[in-house]
């Protein structure tokens, strides 16, 4: 595994571990607000936890936490094997993080390629070295061409990555991101969500993203920690919380068969197996079939594990020999997570004949 | 992965692979050194993007002293007179001397809070914090620009002065003139940094900040003799002046620049309160103390004006 | 009333004759202004600290009068041989003056950087109303300052008032001179749009300030200026406006004597807010046609 990260070697193997972490903040009028509770987490190094919950949940308060910027009013642990209440500006001088405003820390004044340029000796990196590596994260975030733009000609997508790039200058082995993708386009969302994987694959650096997209997490994180009123709800591995918490996904298809004629679809469909064929697919909790207004078959299979069923559907697809017309996977969003965690679920989503996990409405 | 200590430098590899020792630890003094010149050259691209805001503040001094020169004009030759025998007989040479130096110590008075604020509103001062530089350097840094406007600007007044409005001066004991200075500016800059933590310790985000307000605006405006000696204000004025170092640095340096100036005849209330110092040792001495009291106090205020802020999660406005 | 009647009275011509009336534009400059007070009274300190600065700078001058007093009072003979009276009349009628200069660019600028430009815009006031009412608010503060500044300096700062002062002709005097630094102020707040000046100050009340301090007789006499810099103050109000007021309460000038001051503020006065009305109405329709007046995100 590339990349140095000035790791201290924990006894537990653990690049964050905290327990009993609490934060209040000071009201206006006198008092404090809660916004963490008693959260415990760890995370093994090379990890991508995705960091999810509506807003006012904690998320950026947990951040900072992490990150050495705020301090707790309760609990403690070690980030990168410091001590986060002792040994602070250590871990501050080891993290990077990438606020979810594209413009903090963008110089207007400075093109992009100087405003990595202002940043490299800050993060100790010099002469040649330096520039070598501002020319790598330029190619790597598609800056290349902006390189010698200001800051305002370029979109809110290509700052963003600039922001970013700045963020990885420093090579750390612990990268916090705070809703990376916010204002991209889909091109952006792309390029950036790519690179994320490689840096996690390719230098094993461990990243903590925080988002609202639970499609986005699913696809990223390893582990996802569900925050809820600045407590923490669920912590799992991304494919066991799916299931755990039941979330079945719809996955729609319409299909023609290429022996029938299309005029004759319930032809097709009356007296097959395909619903019981479908339902023991890897993943597949519920499937129906139907046809379409215009002779296609409509197939629809409810999954708790869309990475697994999506190829096993269409080599059933292909055994059958249709002809697939087009296909369509219902994120799940946070909500589905959080109504699941509170026992209920949209009917859509929930499972027949299986009993759900319940909590107490808080 | 590398599990070497804290201490040592860390490495990563870099172009071809080749490894780069990234140094992370915490007091470098190269880094910061390195962080300074980053910021500098920064601060210097930005500066000379402002053509106008440098030839305005060119026309601001020169209109000054000219209106200074045309009010000297008004003396009718009882210059001697009005100044007393510790300042000399030029009423140029002495106004020159208080607008110089209250133009460049608002630098060093004025900028921190000025700075500080501005990284908690852009967002920057998390930034600075999640890197290994110190909190003072980025402070420092930020000054840059204000230092490149403000401190050439001595020698623009001197020059108006002495080749347009017939100041004159007396450079023979400029090392000494220069340690005032440097005293000064070190009181100065404590003073600043006190400022500049009101920001966090007092939650002062917006309007008028108090501290930088007092010291420069109102009492080194006031009472300070940048414009006309202090014994032209009340006796308990004249007490209240004797807190600021602008007063102490006025004094100091009209008795050492300025030509017929006397470095013995007392002027201040508290020259006179020990008569067997020589003012310009009570200067020092005062400018001493003052610089020796405010910047420890001032680092020190700061930093906790940092450390509050991390407490109460309002380092920058991105919540 | 009749429900026809109550219903016209309800419909937009009719809301819209109700609101583009003079009344309602004098109520939403008063708003304004009243926004102006409550923004500098959220943080109360900002209210006491903007009323030592003023009083500051009046104290300024007044202890550089009176260091200059002994040899500069024969060169104001004609205003009474007072050179520190000469001095604080015309600083604590500058004060006001410059609120009046200075305003007008420093609320557009607020209002752009805002993004509350375009809102003032759509509505039927327009920003004038925002711009005359904020005015008013600096004008009126400043002069409660300079009062108090006054009251100070009459209580112990040792200057004196005339009791056979003419104040109605005094005030007279200062409102014609308030309102020509006014509408050069608007004129140097078009300036915003048609120069593309977007903070700091505009260039001509930058320009004027300089003038002003230099050759309208501020602080220093006429009788010291060479004649070409008196002739370029021959053109500024404040020249007119500072010698008149200054006659009337300094020497207890009847209006004869000042009768021709008093035409050249009034004269420059009314070119002044002319110009300044003009050139702010131009900018802003062109800077509409060009691509708007609000902030581009």
């Amino acid at each position: 595994m590339t990349g140095g990260g000035n790791t201290r070697k924990q006894a537990d193997g653990n690049i964050i571990a905290v327990r009993g972490i609490g934060k209040q903040y000071p009201r206006s009028g006198g008092g404090r607000t809660p916004v963490l509770h008693d959260i415990d987490l760890t995370i093994p190094p090379g990890a991508i936890l995705g960091l999810l919950g509506p807003n006012g949940a904690g998320k950026t308060t947990l951040i900072k936490i992490l990150a050495g910027l705020l301090r707790p009013d309760s609990g403690g642990g070690t980030v990168l094997g410091f001590d986060l209440l002792r040994k602070h500006a250590e871990v501050r001088a080891r993290v990077s993080l990438v606020a979810p405003t594209a413009d903090v820390g963008i110089d207007n004044n400075l093109t992009v390629r100087q405003n990595l340029a202002f940043w490299a000796p800050i993060y100790g990196l010099r002469g040649a070295q330096a520039r070598a590596r501002i020319d790598e994260l330029l190619g790597k975030l598609d800056l290349v061409d902006k390189a010698d733009f200001w800051p305002m000609h370029i979109s809110a997508g290509q700052r963003q990555r600039l922001a970013l790039a700045r963020s990885l200058l420093a090579e750390n082995q612990l990268v916090f991101l705070d809703e990376p993708t916010n204002k991209l386009d889909l091109e952006g969302v792309r390029s950036v969500r790519q690179m994320i994987t490689e840096l996690n694959r390719e230098q094993g650096v461990t990243i903590v993203l925080t988002t609202h997209v639970m499609e986005e997490a699913e696809e990223l994180c390893d582990e996802i920690a569900l925050l809820r009123q600045g407590e923490l709800v669920a912590h799992q591995p991304t494919v066991e919380l799916t299931r755990s918490l039941h979330l079945a996904r719809p996955i729609a298809l319409t299909v023609r068969h290429m022996e029938y004629p299309p005029e004759r679809p319930r032809d097709v469909l009356t007296g097959s197996s395909w619903e019981s064929e479908l339902t023991r697919l890897p993943g597949v909790i519920r499937a129906d079939t139907g046809a379409t207004h215009d002779g296609l078959i409509k197939v629809t299979v409810e999954s708790l594990d869309v990475r697994a069923t999506t190829p096993a559907l269409l080599g059933w697809v292909r055994a059958h020999g249709f002809a697939l017309a087009s296909m369509r996977a219902e994120p799940v969003t946070l909500a589905d997570v959080f109504a699941a965690l509170a026992g209920r679920q949209r009917p859509l989503t929930q499972a027949s004949g299986d009993s759900m996990t319940r909590e107490e409405e808080r | 992965m590398n599990t070497s200590s804290g201490s040592s430098p860390d490495s990563i590899p870099g172009a071809g692979n080749a490894p780069v020792r990234v140094d992370r630890r915490r007091h470098s003094w190269w880094r910061e050194v390195a962080a300074l010149w980053a910021f500098g050259l920064r601060e210097y691209r930005i500066w000379q993007s402002y053509r106008v805001n440098q030839v305005l503040w060119l026309t601001n001094l020169f209109v000054t002293t000219l209106l200074f020169f045309l009010l000297g004009k008004t003396l009718a030759g009882q210059a001697a007179q009005l100044l007393g025998p510790a300042y000399g007989t030029n009423y140029m040479s002495f106004v020159v001397v208080g607008v110089t130096v209250n133009v460049f110590i608002n630098t060093n008075l004025s900028d921190p809070y000025i700075r500080i604020r501005r990284s908690y509103f852009n967002g920057t001062m998390d930034l600075f914090l999640l890197s290994p530089m110190s909190i003072y350097t980025p402070l420092l840094g930020l000054m840059t620009k204000s230092i490149l406007d403000d401190y050439p600007r001595l020698f623009f007044t001197f020059g108006f002065g002495m080749l347009l409005f017939g100041a004159a001066f007396n450079f023979t004991a400029w090392p000494l003139a220069l340690l005032f200075t440097v005293l000064f500016l070190a009181a100065g800059f404590g003073i600043g940094l006190l400022s500049a933590s009101s920001f966090y310790l007092l939650n002062i985000k917006n309007g008028t900040e108090p501290v930088q307000f007092i010291v420069q605006q109102v009492l080194a405006t006031l009472l300070a003799g940048a414009y006309y000696p202090i014994t032209v204000l009340p006796k308990p004025l004249q007490w209240v002046a004797c807190l600021i170092p602008h007063t102490y640095a006025f004094d100091a340096l009209r008795r050492l620049l300025d030509p017929g100036a006397h470095v013995d005849a007392p002027v201040l209330p508290i020259q006179y309160a020990v008569p067997g110092l020589s003012p310009l040792a009570v200067d020092g001495i005062a400018l001493l103390v003052l610089a020796a009291v405010l910047l420890p106090l001032g680092f020190l205020a700061y930093g906790r004006g940092i450390e509050l802020a991390r407490r109460n999660g309002t380092l920058t406005r991105w919540q | 009333m009749s429900s026809m009647d109550t219903m016209e009275s309800a419909t937009p011509v009719a809301v819209e004759r109700q609101q583009g009336s003079a009344l309602a534009f004098i109520r939403a400059c008063a708003v304004a202004a009243w926004l102006a007070y409550r923004n500098l009274r959220y943080y109360p300190s900002n209210l006491v600290l903007a009323g030592v600065q003023e009083l500051t700078a009046v104290g300024v001058w007044y202890f550089t009068a009176r260091f200059l007093d002994a040899g500069a009072s024969a060169s104001v003979a004609q205003y009474g041989g007072n050179y520190l009276a000469y001095v604080v009349v015309g600083v604590l009628l500058n004060q006001i003056c410059l609120a009046a200069l200075s305003g007008p660019f420093t609320t557009i600028s607020e209002a752009f950087w805002d993004k509350r430009l375009e809102t003032y815009r759509l509505s039927i006031h327009g920003i004038w109303a925002n711009v005359l009412g904020r005015l008013g608010w600096d004008v009126g503060f400043s002069v409660l300052l300079q009062g108090l500044a006054l009251a100070l300096l009459l209580h112990v700062g040792g200057l004196g008032l005339r009791a056979d002062i003419n104040y109605p002709l005094v005030f007279l005097a200062c409102a014609m001179l308030v309102v020509a630094n006014a509408g050069l102020g608007i004129a140097g707040a078009s300036l915003f749009f048609l120069l593309e000046v977007k903070s700091g100050q505009d260039p001509i009340t930058w320009a004027y300030r300089y003038l002003v301090m230099l050759v309208s007789g501020l602080y220093v006499p006429l009788t010291i200026l060479p004649g070409w810099l008196r002739a370029i103050g021959s053109v500024l109000p404040q020249t007119y406006g500072l010698a008149a007021v200054r006659a009337l309460i300094l020497t207890g000038a009847s209006a004869n004597l000042v009768t021709v001051n008093l035409l050249g503020l009034l004269l420059s006065s009314l070119l002044a807010l002319a110009a300044g009305c003009g050139m702010f109405t131009w900018a802003l329709r062109r800077a509409e046609r060009h691509g708007g007046i609000g902030v581009v995100v």
